[in-house]
């Protein structure tokens, strides 16, 4: 936490949050899921 | 879900083996990322480590993947909503400036130049981001990552960093740009505009307990200098009580948002005290009067 401190940004991005899109559809095809990598791996 | 009251920190859970005991560790930055996701997302009812998200998902290769480590999660009843590249980094931190924790996918190379750099080469890997700070509607100063890879280890490329950490975030939307959807054996980049997050439920609002602070009903309320009030009963003090030192007087009239309260030394014949978010900013209740009706 969130270290939130604005009331008033929160509300703001409560109202927002309703009214968000998705991105537009990727024409390449995104992959549902990605593997990720061994961070200690040169 | 909307949760009122006080929230501490997530406790940071590095993936390396050594540290964790989690002997695939290395292969788990997701499982762990998750871990400390649903400690925040639940408040801390649940609590599991990286190493139980990893072994929930009965996927001994390692390298895994958001959505094996959902059916955990909600067997706990944490609710989560997986976005993979559908999601606008936009979209990602207004839900995170509303009081939702994240689980982002990215590449780690825009971190390697940094002082944030926590893997030995560019690969996609996941955090939790579980705060934003400053900025406005959308566009935040700054995150809060747990990277469970940044557990300050030293290896021959240097130092990791050490989580929690504080990036800024464009730092945040270079990492989330760079991912490699293909795997990291593929060039191509996700780009900007998009993300791959797992949402966490809501923690906002919340407070800092600080001296044994209650939340104030509303929560937060907002309190004014009260008219004919002495100079003593509204100076604001870093601490519920006469013995610390003022460092500023709420005007007559001027807002004081309160989010928690104490009973503490009286003052003009009251001995509640009201306390800002983060606990640091305290004004006796003989000083205010109340708009919400604490």
């Amino acid at each position: 936490m969130t270290e939130q401190e604005d009331p008033t940004l929160i509300e703001l991005a409560r109202e927002e949050v309703k009214n968000l899109e998705p991105a537009e559809p990727d024409p390449r095809g995104l992959p549902d899921d990605v593997p990720t990598g061994d961070p200690d791996s040169q | 879900m909307t949760h009122r009251g006080p929230w501490r920190p997530t406790r940071f859970q590095p993936q390396n083996p050594s540290k964790s005991g989690c002997s695939e560790g290395w292969r788990c930055c997701t499982p762990f990322s998750f871990a400390m996701a649903a400690s925040q997302g639940s408040r801390h009812a649940y609590n599991p480590s990286g190493c139980d998200v990893f072994h929930s998902t009965n996927d001994p290769a390692g390298g895994i993947q958001m959505r094996q480590c959902v059916p955990l999660m909600t067997a706990h009843g944490i609710p989560t909503t997986v976005a993979t590249g559908d999601m606008t980094p936009y979209a990602l931190a207004v839900n995170v400036q509303a009081g939702r924790g994240a689980v982002i996918q990215g590449n780690t190379k825009p971190l390697l130049s940094t002082s944030h750099r926590s893997t030995a080469g560019p690969i996609n890997h996941a955090t939790f981001l579980a705060g934003v700070s400053g900025g406005t509607l959308g566009h935040p100063a700054t995150g809060l990552v747990y990277d469970p890879a940044a557990d300050g280890r030293s290896r021959a490329w240097g130092t990791a960093a050490q989580g929690p950490q504080t990036w800024p975030w464009s730092l945040v939307l270079a990492f989330l740009a760079a991912l490699r959807p293909w795997g990291d054996a593929d060039p191509r980049v996700l780009g900007p505009g998009r993300a791959y997050a797992t949402l966490f439920p809501d923690i906002e609002p919340h407070y800092h307990m600080l001296h044994g602070g209650h939340p104030t009903s509303p929560f937060p309320d907002t309190l004014r200098g009260r008219k004919g009030s002495s100079l003593i009963s509204r100076r604001i003090r870093p601490g519920p009580g006469l013995q610390y030192a003022p460092e500023g007087t709420l005007k007559v009239g001027q807002a004081f948002t309160a989010y928690q309260w104490v009973n503490g030394p009286e003052v003009d014949g009251r001995i509640r005290w009201y306390g800002s978010h983060d606990g640091d900013q305290w004004i006796a209740a003989a000083g205010i009067t109340s708009e919400g009706g604490t």
